[in-house]
Protein backbone atom coordinates (compact mmCIF):
# COMPACT_ATOMS: atom_id res chain seq x y z
CA UNK A 1 0.00 0.00 0.00
CA UNK A 2 1.73 3.50 -0.99
CA UNK A 3 1.88 6.20 1.08
CA UNK A 4 -0.87 8.25 -0.35
CA UNK A 5 -3.34 5.24 -0.11
CA UNK A 6 -2.67 5.06 3.44
CA UNK A 7 -3.30 8.84 4.16
CA UNK A 8 -6.73 8.23 2.11
CA UNK A 9 -7.62 5.00 4.56
CA UNK A 10 -6.88 7.75 7.28
CA UNK A 11 -8.79 10.10 5.45
CA UNK A 12 -11.93 7.18 5.24
CA UNK A 13 -11.52 6.59 8.51
CA UNK A 14 -11.74 10.08 10.04
CA UNK A 15 -14.53 11.09 7.85
CA UNK A 16 -16.81 7.70 8.73
CA UNK A 17 -16.64 8.96 12.82
CA UNK A 18 -18.21 11.93 11.74
CA UNK A 19 -21.29 10.48 9.51
CA UNK A 20 -21.02 6.77 11.73
CA UNK A 21 -23.70 8.14 14.56
CA UNK A 22 -26.17 8.40 11.78
CA UNK A 23 -28.84 9.71 14.82
CA UNK A 24 -26.44 12.34 15.59
CA UNK A 25 -26.48 13.64 11.62
CA UNK A 26 -29.44 13.25 10.87
CA UNK A 27 -30.46 15.61 13.87
CA UNK A 28 -28.14 18.07 13.01
CA UNK A 29 -29.71 17.75 9.69
CA UNK A 30 -33.08 18.76 11.14
CA UNK A 31 -31.77 21.58 13.06
CA UNK A 32 -30.55 23.15 10.00
CA UNK A 33 -34.08 22.23 8.59
CA UNK A 34 -35.99 23.56 11.09
CA UNK A 35 -33.78 27.01 11.12
CA UNK A 36 -35.01 27.11 6.99
CA UNK A 37 -38.25 26.46 7.18
CA UNK A 38 -39.11 27.59 10.19
CA UNK A 39 -37.14 30.53 11.39
CA UNK A 40 -36.70 31.51 7.45
CA UNK A 41 -40.20 31.00 6.75
CA UNK A 42 -41.59 32.98 10.12
CA UNK A 43 -38.87 35.90 9.53
CA UNK A 44 -39.76 36.25 5.74
CA UNK A 45 -43.48 37.72 6.92
CA UNK A 46 -41.76 40.11 9.47
CA UNK A 47 -39.01 41.46 6.73
CA UNK A 48 -40.05 43.20 4.01
CA UNK A 49 -36.68 44.71 2.61
CA UNK A 50 -35.69 40.86 1.37
CA UNK A 51 -37.17 37.87 0.50
CA UNK A 52 -35.55 36.72 3.65
CA UNK A 53 -36.67 33.11 3.25
CA UNK A 54 -34.47 33.04 -0.03
CA UNK A 55 -31.58 34.75 1.80
CA UNK A 56 -31.51 33.22 4.92
CA UNK A 57 -31.13 29.06 3.42
CA UNK A 58 -27.93 30.11 1.78
CA UNK A 59 -26.74 31.03 5.63
CA UNK A 60 -27.85 28.16 7.04
CA UNK A 61 -26.05 25.75 4.16
CA UNK A 62 -22.79 27.48 4.94
CA UNK A 63 -23.52 27.51 8.24
CA UNK A 64 -23.98 23.77 8.12
CA UNK A 65 -20.64 23.35 6.26
CA UNK A 66 -19.12 25.26 9.00
CA UNK A 67 -20.08 23.01 12.24
CA UNK A 68 -19.00 20.22 9.71
CA UNK A 69 -16.09 20.92 8.65
CA UNK A 70 -15.12 22.23 12.47
CA UNK A 71 -15.98 18.91 13.91
CA UNK A 72 -12.35 17.37 12.63
CA UNK A 73 -11.24 20.11 15.16
CA UNK A 74 -12.86 17.93 17.55
CA UNK A 75 -12.17 14.65 16.29
CA UNK A 76 -8.70 15.47 16.47
CA UNK A 77 -8.75 17.12 19.87
CA UNK A 78 -10.46 13.36 20.92
CA UNK A 79 -7.90 11.42 19.28
CA UNK A 80 -5.17 13.47 20.33
CA UNK A 81 -6.30 12.82 24.00
CA UNK A 82 -7.29 9.55 23.96
CA UNK A 83 -4.31 8.12 21.73
CA UNK A 84 -6.01 7.46 18.39
CA UNK A 85 -3.46 10.46 16.96
CA UNK A 86 -0.49 8.38 18.61
CA UNK A 87 -1.70 5.33 16.91
CA UNK A 88 -1.61 7.39 13.40
CA UNK A 89 1.47 8.86 14.12
CA UNK A 90 3.16 4.81 14.32
CA UNK A 91 1.67 3.79 11.05
CA UNK A 92 4.26 4.32 8.31
CA UNK A 93 3.11 7.65 6.87
CA UNK A 94 4.38 10.58 6.92
CA UNK A 95 3.70 13.47 9.75
CA UNK A 96 2.48 15.50 6.58
CA UNK A 97 0.46 12.70 5.35
CA UNK A 98 -1.85 12.44 8.49
CA UNK A 99 -2.46 16.17 8.85
CA UNK A 100 -3.58 16.38 5.06
CA UNK A 101 -5.87 13.60 5.74
CA UNK A 102 -7.31 15.35 8.16
CA UNK A 103 -7.67 18.27 6.32
CA UNK A 104 -8.71 16.41 3.79
CA UNK A 105 -11.74 14.86 5.77
CA UNK A 106 -12.89 17.94 6.91
CA UNK A 107 -13.08 18.90 3.55
CA UNK A 108 -15.40 16.50 2.43
CA UNK A 109 -17.41 15.93 5.35
CA UNK A 110 -18.24 20.06 4.93
CA UNK A 111 -19.16 19.64 0.95
CA UNK A 112 -20.95 16.22 1.65
CA UNK A 113 -22.87 17.86 4.39
CA UNK A 114 -23.81 21.26 2.92
CA UNK A 115 -24.69 19.09 -0.75
CA UNK A 116 -27.53 17.62 1.28
CA UNK A 117 -28.54 20.53 2.34
CA UNK A 118 -28.23 22.30 -0.96
CA UNK A 119 -30.09 19.49 -2.49
CA UNK A 120 -33.24 20.12 0.69
CA UNK A 121 -33.47 23.79 0.14
CA UNK A 122 -33.34 23.22 -3.51
CA UNK A 123 -36.77 21.48 -3.51
CA UNK A 124 -38.27 24.90 -2.36
CA UNK A 125 -35.72 27.19 -3.88
CA UNK A 126 -35.47 25.64 -7.53
CA UNK A 127 -33.29 28.19 -8.25
CA UNK A 128 -30.74 26.40 -6.74
CA UNK A 129 -31.01 23.53 -9.42
CA UNK A 130 -28.47 24.63 -11.66
CA UNK A 131 -24.92 23.91 -13.10
CA UNK A 132 -23.55 26.91 -10.67
CA UNK A 133 -24.53 25.09 -8.12
CA UNK A 134 -22.50 21.91 -9.46
CA UNK A 135 -19.69 24.33 -10.04
CA UNK A 136 -19.57 25.54 -6.94
CA UNK A 137 -19.19 22.03 -4.84
CA UNK A 138 -15.12 22.49 -5.61
CA UNK A 139 -14.95 26.07 -4.30
CA UNK A 140 -17.57 24.83 -1.22
CA UNK A 141 -14.94 21.33 -0.65
CA UNK A 142 -11.63 24.53 -0.39
CA UNK A 143 -13.85 26.44 1.98
CA UNK A 144 -14.51 23.76 3.97
CA UNK A 145 -10.79 22.49 3.99
CA UNK A 146 -10.04 26.32 4.70
CA UNK A 147 -12.43 26.57 8.02
CA UNK A 148 -10.82 23.14 9.34
CA UNK A 149 -8.03 25.33 9.22
CA UNK A 150 -9.23 27.91 12.19
CA UNK A 151 -10.10 24.74 14.44
CA UNK A 152 -6.45 23.47 13.82
CA UNK A 153 -5.35 26.98 15.25
CA UNK A 154 -7.89 25.69 18.09
CA UNK A 155 -6.12 22.39 18.35
CA UNK A 156 -3.08 23.85 18.77
CA UNK A 157 -3.86 26.41 21.76
CA UNK A 158 -6.31 23.52 23.33
CA UNK A 159 -4.82 21.11 26.36
CA UNK A 160 -6.77 18.11 27.17
CA UNK A 161 -10.02 19.54 28.84
CA UNK A 162 -12.57 21.50 28.06
CA UNK A 163 -11.13 24.35 26.61
CA UNK A 164 -11.23 22.91 23.36
CA UNK A 165 -14.75 23.10 23.40
CA UNK A 166 -15.27 26.35 24.71
CA UNK A 167 -13.01 27.97 22.30
CA UNK A 168 -15.21 26.32 19.41
CA UNK A 169 -18.37 27.49 20.49
CA UNK A 170 -17.00 30.98 20.96
CA UNK A 171 -15.55 30.75 17.25
CA UNK A 172 -18.59 29.55 16.21
CA UNK A 173 -20.69 32.31 17.36
CA UNK A 174 -18.61 35.01 16.92
CA UNK A 175 -17.69 33.85 13.04
CA UNK A 176 -21.56 33.02 12.50
CA UNK A 177 -22.54 36.60 14.12
CA UNK A 178 -19.86 38.31 12.44
CA UNK A 179 -20.89 37.61 8.52
CA UNK A 180 -23.42 38.10 6.05
CA UNK A 181 -24.89 34.36 7.06
CA UNK A 182 -28.03 35.96 8.26
CA UNK A 183 -28.20 39.69 7.59
CA UNK A 184 -27.25 41.34 4.08
CA UNK A 185 -23.81 43.48 4.48
CA UNK A 186 -26.35 47.16 3.65
CA UNK A 187 -27.59 46.48 7.33
CA UNK A 188 -23.90 45.87 8.82
CA UNK A 189 -23.01 48.99 6.95
CA UNK A 190 -25.45 51.03 8.77
CA UNK A 191 -24.59 49.60 12.57
CA UNK A 192 -20.27 48.96 12.01
CA UNK A 193 -17.17 50.88 11.29
CA UNK A 194 -15.85 50.42 7.65
CA UNK A 195 -13.17 48.34 8.79
CA UNK A 196 -15.40 45.95 10.41
CA UNK A 197 -17.13 45.88 7.72
CA UNK A 198 -14.84 44.57 5.46
CA UNK A 199 -13.23 42.08 8.06
CA UNK A 200 -16.91 40.75 7.57
CA UNK A 201 -16.96 40.76 4.37
CA UNK A 202 -13.76 38.98 3.96
CA UNK A 203 -14.97 36.37 6.57
CA UNK A 204 -15.10 33.21 4.57
CA UNK A 205 -18.94 32.49 5.65
CA UNK A 206 -20.01 35.49 3.79
CA UNK A 207 -18.23 34.39 0.95
CA UNK A 208 -19.43 31.78 0.81
CA UNK A 209 -23.10 32.45 2.00
CA UNK A 210 -22.92 35.37 -1.06
CA UNK A 211 -22.21 32.86 -3.61
CA UNK A 212 -25.05 30.59 -3.48
CA UNK A 213 -27.08 33.64 -3.22
CA UNK A 214 -25.47 34.49 -6.28
CA UNK A 215 -26.78 31.27 -7.91
CA UNK A 216 -30.10 31.77 -6.65
CA UNK A 217 -29.95 35.71 -8.32
CA UNK A 218 -28.83 33.82 -11.56
CA UNK A 219 -25.91 35.02 -11.76
CA UNK A 220 -26.03 38.54 -10.78
CA UNK A 221 -23.67 39.47 -7.45
CA UNK A 222 -26.07 39.53 -4.57
CA UNK A 223 -24.12 42.00 -3.05
CA UNK A 224 -20.86 43.86 -3.17
CA UNK A 225 -19.72 41.40 -0.70
CA UNK A 226 -19.02 38.58 -3.31
CA UNK A 227 -15.97 37.92 -4.89
CA UNK A 228 -15.21 34.02 -5.88
CA UNK A 229 -11.47 35.16 -5.97
CA UNK A 230 -11.37 36.21 -2.57
CA UNK A 231 -13.23 33.49 -1.28
CA UNK A 232 -10.41 30.89 -2.75
CA UNK A 233 -7.79 33.32 -1.54
CA UNK A 234 -9.35 33.37 2.17
CA UNK A 235 -10.11 29.78 2.13
CA UNK A 236 -6.79 28.58 1.03
CA UNK A 237 -4.95 31.08 3.47
CA UNK A 238 -6.29 29.63 6.25
CA UNK A 239 -6.00 26.33 5.12
CA UNK A 240 -2.43 27.02 5.09
CA UNK A 241 -2.48 28.00 8.58
CA UNK A 242 -4.42 24.81 9.47
CA UNK A 243 -1.30 23.02 8.20
CA UNK A 244 1.06 24.64 9.87
CA UNK A 245 -0.79 24.69 12.85
CA UNK A 246 -1.32 20.22 13.00
CA UNK A 247 2.01 19.97 11.91
CA UNK A 248 3.16 21.83 14.66
CA UNK A 249 0.45 20.15 16.86
CA UNK A 250 1.22 16.41 15.69
CA UNK A 251 5.28 17.15 15.60
CA UNK A 252 4.72 17.87 19.37
CA UNK A 253 3.06 14.59 19.93
CA UNK A 254 5.89 13.00 18.29
CA UNK A 255 8.21 14.39 20.01
CA UNK A 256 6.53 14.12 23.73
CA UNK A 257 4.16 11.71 22.89
CA UNK A 258 0.86 13.58 24.59
CA UNK A 259 -0.92 16.35 25.11
CA UNK A 260 0.42 18.65 27.30
CA UNK B 1 -30.33 16.76 54.49
CA UNK B 2 -27.14 17.69 55.59
CA UNK B 3 -25.72 15.05 53.04
CA UNK B 4 -27.07 16.99 50.18
CA UNK B 5 -25.62 20.39 51.13
CA UNK B 6 -22.25 18.29 51.17
CA UNK B 7 -22.58 16.70 47.98
CA UNK B 8 -24.16 20.02 46.61
CA UNK B 9 -21.45 22.02 47.23
CA UNK B 10 -18.87 19.54 46.32
CA UNK B 11 -20.69 19.97 42.63
CA UNK B 12 -20.60 23.35 42.83
CA UNK B 13 -17.05 23.43 43.78
CA UNK B 14 -16.42 21.86 40.72
CA UNK B 15 -18.77 23.41 38.53
CA UNK B 16 -17.34 26.74 39.18
CA UNK B 17 -13.77 25.37 38.70
CA UNK B 18 -15.09 25.58 35.27
CA UNK B 19 -14.64 28.97 34.92
CA UNK B 20 -14.57 28.86 30.50
CA UNK B 21 -17.76 27.71 30.21
CA UNK B 22 -19.35 30.68 32.52
CA UNK B 23 -16.96 33.11 30.56
CA UNK B 24 -18.52 31.45 27.16
CA UNK B 25 -22.05 31.88 28.11
CA UNK B 26 -21.96 35.87 28.96
CA UNK B 27 -19.62 35.95 25.36
CA UNK B 28 -22.50 34.05 23.66
CA UNK B 29 -25.02 36.80 25.46
CA UNK B 30 -22.92 39.71 24.09
CA UNK B 31 -22.74 38.24 20.80
CA UNK B 32 -26.40 37.58 20.06
CA UNK B 33 -27.29 40.66 22.16
CA UNK B 34 -25.42 43.53 20.62
CA UNK B 35 -24.27 41.94 17.31
CA UNK B 36 -27.09 39.47 16.24
CA UNK B 37 -30.17 40.81 17.86
CA UNK B 38 -29.20 44.78 16.34
CA UNK B 39 -28.61 44.06 13.18
CA UNK B 40 -31.86 41.73 12.97
CA UNK B 41 -34.22 43.97 14.76
CA UNK B 42 -33.01 46.75 12.14
CA UNK B 43 -34.33 44.26 9.34
CA UNK B 44 -37.47 43.19 11.16
CA UNK B 45 -40.04 45.95 9.65
CA UNK B 46 -43.23 44.79 10.80
CA UNK B 47 -42.62 44.70 14.55
CA UNK B 48 -42.13 47.60 16.22
CA UNK B 49 -39.34 47.53 18.71
CA UNK B 50 -38.13 43.94 17.64
CA UNK B 51 -35.00 44.60 19.89
CA UNK B 52 -36.53 44.33 23.20
CA UNK B 53 -38.14 41.62 21.83
CA UNK B 54 -35.28 39.38 20.75
CA UNK B 55 -33.69 40.63 24.49
CA UNK B 56 -36.16 38.56 26.55
CA UNK B 57 -36.26 35.77 23.81
CA UNK B 58 -32.01 35.39 24.41
CA UNK B 59 -32.76 35.43 28.04
CA UNK B 60 -35.00 32.55 27.51
CA UNK B 61 -32.42 30.92 25.01
CA UNK B 62 -29.89 31.18 27.67
CA UNK B 63 -32.22 29.69 30.48
CA UNK B 64 -32.47 26.95 28.27
CA UNK B 65 -29.04 26.36 27.09
CA UNK B 66 -27.76 26.62 30.94
CA UNK B 67 -30.70 23.70 31.89
CA UNK B 68 -29.96 21.58 29.24
CA UNK B 69 -26.43 22.06 29.88
CA UNK B 70 -27.31 20.67 34.16
CA UNK B 71 -28.95 17.46 32.10
CA UNK B 72 -26.35 16.80 29.89
CA UNK B 73 -23.82 16.99 32.81
CA UNK B 74 -25.62 15.03 34.80
CA UNK B 75 -25.36 12.30 32.07
CA UNK B 76 -21.87 12.93 31.47
CA UNK B 77 -20.98 12.09 34.94
CA UNK B 78 -22.48 8.86 34.65
CA UNK B 79 -20.44 8.27 31.54
CA UNK B 80 -17.38 8.78 33.19
CA UNK B 81 -17.83 6.69 36.42
CA UNK B 82 -18.51 9.83 38.92
CA UNK B 83 -22.71 8.49 39.41
CA UNK B 84 -21.42 5.11 40.37
CA UNK B 85 -19.03 6.75 43.31
CA UNK B 86 -22.21 9.25 44.14
CA UNK B 87 -24.08 6.30 43.98
CA UNK B 88 -22.43 4.55 47.17
CA UNK B 89 -22.81 7.57 49.05
CA UNK B 90 -25.47 7.67 51.59
CA UNK B 91 -28.09 9.90 50.10
CA UNK B 92 -31.66 9.10 49.28
CA UNK B 93 -32.53 8.70 44.91
CA UNK B 94 -34.89 11.29 45.55
CA UNK B 95 -32.50 13.51 47.45
CA UNK B 96 -29.54 13.18 44.70
CA UNK B 97 -31.86 14.63 42.23
CA UNK B 98 -32.88 17.42 43.77
CA UNK B 99 -29.53 18.18 44.39
CA UNK B 100 -28.83 17.78 40.92
CA UNK B 101 -31.54 20.18 39.97
CA UNK B 102 -30.41 22.60 42.73
CA UNK B 103 -27.27 23.30 41.25
CA UNK B 104 -28.48 23.76 37.85
CA UNK B 105 -30.31 26.68 39.47
CA UNK B 106 -27.60 28.15 41.34
CA UNK B 107 -24.89 27.84 37.91
CA UNK B 108 -28.04 28.69 36.20
CA UNK B 109 -28.46 32.30 38.19
CA UNK B 110 -24.43 32.71 38.16
CA UNK B 111 -24.93 32.37 34.07
CA UNK B 112 -27.77 34.23 33.64
CA UNK B 113 -27.97 36.85 36.42
CA UNK B 114 -25.35 39.00 35.01
CA UNK B 115 -27.25 39.06 31.44
CA UNK B 116 -30.81 39.46 33.22
CA UNK B 117 -29.96 42.51 35.00
CA UNK B 118 -28.18 44.16 32.31
CA UNK B 119 -31.32 43.61 29.84
CA UNK B 120 -33.22 44.62 32.61
CA UNK B 121 -31.08 47.48 33.58
CA UNK B 122 -30.74 48.68 30.26
CA UNK B 123 -34.28 48.76 29.42
CA UNK B 124 -34.90 50.85 32.39
CA UNK B 125 -36.79 48.37 34.78
CA UNK B 126 -37.27 48.46 38.64
CA UNK B 127 -35.78 45.80 41.00
CA UNK B 128 -39.41 44.56 41.52
CA UNK B 129 -39.66 43.74 37.98
CA UNK B 130 -35.82 41.98 38.26
CA UNK B 131 -37.60 39.89 41.13
CA UNK B 132 -40.01 38.31 39.25
CA UNK B 133 -38.71 37.65 36.16
CA UNK B 134 -35.63 35.91 37.72
CA UNK B 135 -38.53 34.20 39.44
CA UNK B 136 -40.28 33.36 35.85
CA UNK B 137 -36.90 32.26 34.52
CA UNK B 138 -36.17 30.27 37.12
CA UNK B 139 -39.29 28.49 37.49
CA UNK B 140 -38.98 27.70 33.37
CA UNK B 141 -35.42 26.24 34.66
CA UNK B 142 -36.70 23.91 36.86
CA UNK B 143 -39.19 22.10 34.20
CA UNK B 144 -36.49 22.46 31.86
CA UNK B 145 -34.09 20.53 33.75
CA UNK B 146 -36.57 18.50 34.99
CA UNK B 147 -37.26 17.16 31.08
CA UNK B 148 -33.47 16.92 30.61
CA UNK B 149 -32.19 15.06 33.91
CA UNK B 150 -35.75 12.58 33.27
CA UNK B 151 -34.41 12.01 29.98
CA UNK B 152 -30.77 10.60 31.15
CA UNK B 153 -32.56 7.05 31.50
CA UNK B 154 -32.22 6.85 27.10
CA UNK B 155 -28.58 8.30 27.93
CA UNK B 156 -27.60 4.98 29.91
CA UNK B 157 -28.67 2.99 26.86
CA UNK B 158 -27.17 5.03 23.86
CA UNK B 159 -25.68 8.59 24.55
CA UNK B 160 -25.89 9.26 21.03
CA UNK B 161 -29.60 8.82 20.88
CA UNK B 162 -29.65 11.17 24.36
CA UNK B 163 -27.69 13.81 22.38
CA UNK B 164 -29.67 13.62 19.27
CA UNK B 165 -33.16 13.61 21.35
CA UNK B 166 -32.34 16.56 24.08
CA UNK B 167 -30.77 18.62 20.26
CA UNK B 168 -34.18 17.92 18.61
CA UNK B 169 -36.28 18.17 21.74
CA UNK B 170 -34.33 21.58 21.73
CA UNK B 171 -34.87 22.48 18.19
CA UNK B 172 -38.32 22.02 18.34
CA UNK B 173 -39.38 23.71 21.64
CA UNK B 174 -37.31 26.72 20.74
CA UNK B 175 -38.39 26.87 17.03
CA UNK B 176 -41.75 26.53 17.16
CA UNK B 177 -42.36 29.16 20.47
CA UNK B 178 -42.55 32.36 20.55
CA UNK B 179 -39.02 33.30 22.12
CA UNK B 180 -37.70 34.82 18.85
CA UNK B 181 -41.14 36.17 16.85
CA UNK B 182 -44.83 36.98 18.08
CA UNK B 183 -47.71 34.01 17.32
CA UNK B 184 -49.40 36.42 15.21
CA UNK B 185 -46.60 36.15 12.97
CA UNK B 186 -46.42 32.54 12.81
CA UNK B 187 -48.26 30.35 10.14
CA UNK B 188 -51.39 28.90 11.41
CA UNK B 189 -49.68 25.24 11.44
CA UNK B 190 -46.83 26.45 13.51
CA UNK B 191 -48.95 28.78 15.90
CA UNK B 192 -51.13 25.29 16.64
CA UNK B 193 -47.84 23.80 17.39
CA UNK B 194 -46.40 26.79 19.52
CA UNK B 195 -49.82 26.63 21.56
CA UNK B 196 -48.92 23.37 22.63
CA UNK B 197 -45.35 24.52 23.99
CA UNK B 198 -44.60 25.65 27.34
CA UNK B 199 -42.01 27.86 26.48
CA UNK B 200 -44.30 29.94 24.49
CA UNK B 201 -46.30 30.39 27.84
CA UNK B 202 -43.10 31.16 29.73
CA UNK B 203 -41.67 33.50 26.88
CA UNK B 204 -45.04 35.83 27.05
CA UNK B 205 -44.92 35.86 30.83
CA UNK B 206 -41.80 36.85 30.65
CA UNK B 207 -42.62 39.85 28.48
CA UNK B 208 -45.65 40.26 30.53
CA UNK B 209 -44.04 40.80 33.35
CA UNK B 210 -41.56 43.30 31.86
CA UNK B 211 -44.71 44.94 30.03
CA UNK B 212 -43.69 44.76 26.47
CA UNK B 213 -46.36 45.49 24.68
CA UNK B 214 -46.88 43.15 21.92
CA UNK B 215 -50.19 41.93 20.45
CA UNK B 216 -51.10 38.70 20.95
CA UNK B 217 -49.56 37.54 24.22
CA UNK B 218 -50.83 35.02 25.83
CA UNK B 219 -53.08 35.50 29.15
CA UNK B 220 -50.66 35.90 31.89
CA UNK B 221 -52.64 33.81 34.06
CA UNK B 222 -52.90 30.68 32.07
CA UNK B 223 -49.18 31.34 31.10
CA UNK B 224 -48.37 31.21 35.10
CA UNK B 225 -50.44 27.98 35.63
CA UNK B 226 -48.19 26.26 32.73
CA UNK B 227 -45.11 26.90 33.58
CA UNK B 228 -46.05 26.25 37.46
CA UNK B 229 -47.51 23.08 35.86
CA UNK B 230 -44.82 21.46 34.02
CA UNK B 231 -42.15 22.70 36.46
CA UNK B 232 -44.25 20.54 39.48
CA UNK B 233 -45.06 17.89 37.01
CA UNK B 234 -41.22 17.39 35.54
CA UNK B 235 -39.72 17.86 39.11
CA UNK B 236 -42.22 14.96 40.41
CA UNK B 237 -41.35 12.82 37.32
CA UNK B 238 -38.35 13.34 37.88
CA UNK B 239 -37.96 12.58 41.68
CA UNK B 240 -40.18 9.30 40.47
CA UNK B 241 -38.04 8.50 37.27
CA UNK B 242 -34.81 9.04 38.53
CA UNK B 243 -34.57 6.63 41.25
CA UNK B 244 -35.52 3.98 39.12
CA UNK B 245 -33.52 4.26 36.13
CA UNK B 246 -30.35 4.83 38.35
CA UNK B 247 -30.33 1.60 40.29
CA UNK B 248 -27.98 -1.03 38.32
CA UNK B 249 -27.28 1.66 36.03
CA UNK B 250 -24.20 0.25 33.52
CA UNK B 251 -22.94 3.02 31.20
CA UNK B 252 -19.62 3.74 30.48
Amino acid sequence: MSQRSRMLQITRVDLSYFFRTKWLVATLIGLNITDMLVVGIVYKGMITAVNYFQFYAPGVIITGLFFASFDVGRRVHLGLTEGVSQYYLSLPVSLDDVVWAHLLSAGLGGAIYAGILTVIAAALIPQLVSLSTLALIPFMFILSMGLAGIAAVLNLFSKAGDRYFVFADGIQTAMVSLSTVAYPISVISSYFPSSVVTLIQLNPLSQGAEALRTVINNGTPSSSAFNLPTLLITSLVLLGVGVVSYRHVFTKLWDVGKLQ
Amino acid sequence: MRELLTLMSFELRETFDSVPWTVYFWFFFGFQYFVYGQLVSRLISQLPNYYVYYGTGLLIIMTFNVASWSGRRFVEGAHEGRLRYILSLPIRRGELFLEQLMVGLIANIVRIGPPLVFVLWINGMSPAVMFTSTLVLLSMSVGIMGIMISLSFIAFKSFDIYSAIVASTSAILIRFSTILYPLSFMPNSYASVARFNPLTYGSDLLRNVLNIDVSQLLNPGISVVVVAAVGISMLTLGMALVPRTLEGVRSS
